[in-house]
C-alpha cells in the first residue's frame, strides 16, 4: 500500500473511533469538555505514533492506550482531570429517557464517579467499550487477572451503591480520594 | 486480539451501556473533522508509509 492510501486507510480508523473514543474519556474523566480536549489530543498524538502502529491489531485499544496516558499525564499536573465530579458527571452523561429501565440512570452515574478510578476505568472499558480483557489489560498497562479483579470489585461496590446502601459513598469517595491523592 | 469479555445482561451492563452508548450516538462536534482536515493537510505535505520505522523505505 502507498502512503497516500495508508493515510486514507489510518483517517477512516480515526474517524469511525471517534464516537467510542469520546465516549471512553468521557468515562475517565467525566467532563464532556475535557472529555473531547482528550479525545481530539488523542487523535492528534495517534496520528504522530501512526508509524507505531500495526494494521490489523486493535486499533481501538491502541488509541484508547494513548487517549489513557494523555490523561495520566494531564492529571499529574492538574488534579482537576483526575476528580470524576459525581453531579457534573449526572449532566454530562445523557440519560436516554428510558423510564422502563430497571435502574436509575443518575444513581447508576453518580456511583460510577464514586468508584476508585482504576475501578471505574477498567469497568467501563469491559461493559462499555466491547473490549475484551486481554485488550483491557493492555490499555491498563495491568495484568488480565487484574483488570477482572478490577471489574468485579467495581460491580460489587455499584451493587451496594445502588441497592441503597449510602453509606457505601463514603467509602467509594475515600477510594477516589486516595487514588487522586496519588495521581 | 484475545477473548472477549463475557458479555452479562445484568442490570448495572445493560445500564452502563446504554448511559455510553448515548453519548457514542452523539454528533461528532465539527471541531473533530476540521482536526483531521489539517492532519489530511499535513499528510498530504509529509506522506509516511504507517507501520514502518521513520526515515525507512518499505521493501515489499
Amino acid at each position: 500500500m502507498n502512503p497516500a492510501d495508508d493515510s486514507r486507510v489510518f483517517r477512516a480508523e480515526l474517524v469511525a473511533v471517534i464516537p467510542s473514543l469520546r465516549s471512553f474519556a468521557r468515562g475517565l474523566c467525566g467532563n464532556r469538555d475535557l472529555a473531547d480536549d482528550l479525545a481530539q489530543e488523542a487523535l492528534v498524538k495517534a496520528w504522530a505514533a501512526r508509524d507505531s502502529y500495526r494494521p490489523g491489531t486493535n486499533f481501538k485499544a491502541w488509541i484508547y492506550t494513548i487517549l489513557r496516558n494523555h490523561f495520566y499525564s494531564i492529571s499529574r499536573r492538574a488534579s482537576r482531570f483526575a476528580a470524576w465530579d459525581p453531579d457534573l458527571a449526572a449532566r454530562t452523561l445523557v440519560s436516554p429517557a428510558d423510564q422502563g429501565t430497571a435502574l436509575h440512570m443518575a444513581d447508576l452515574e453518580r456511583g460510577l464517579g464514586l468508584l476508585p478510578i482504576d475501578q471505574r476505568e477498567a469497568l467501563v472499558l469491559i461493559t462499555t467499550q466491547g473490549l475484551s480483557y486481554e485488550d483491557a489489560a493492555s490499555v491498563m498497562g495491568c495484568a488480565v487477572g487484574t483488570i477482572k479483579s478490577r471489574v468485579s470489585r467495581a460491580r460489587a461496590a455499584l451493587t451496594r451503591f445502588l441497592d441503597g446502601a449510602d453509606a457505601v459513598a463514603p467509602a467509594l469517595a475515600a477510594g477516589q480520594r486516595e487514588v487522586d491523592s496519588v495521581s | 486480539m484475545g477473548r472477549k469479555a463475557k458479555r452479562t445482561a445484568d442490570p448495572i451492563s445493560q445500564g452502563l451501556q446504554k448511559l455510553f452508548q448515548s453519548v457514542a450516538d452523539e454528533a461528532i462536534p465539527e471541531e473533530f473533522m476540521a482536526l483531521l482536515d489539517q492532519i489530511d493537510a499535513k499528510a498530504a505535505e509529509n506522506p509516511a508509509p504507517i507501520g514502518s520505522p521513520p526515515g525507512v523505505e518499505e521493501t515489499e
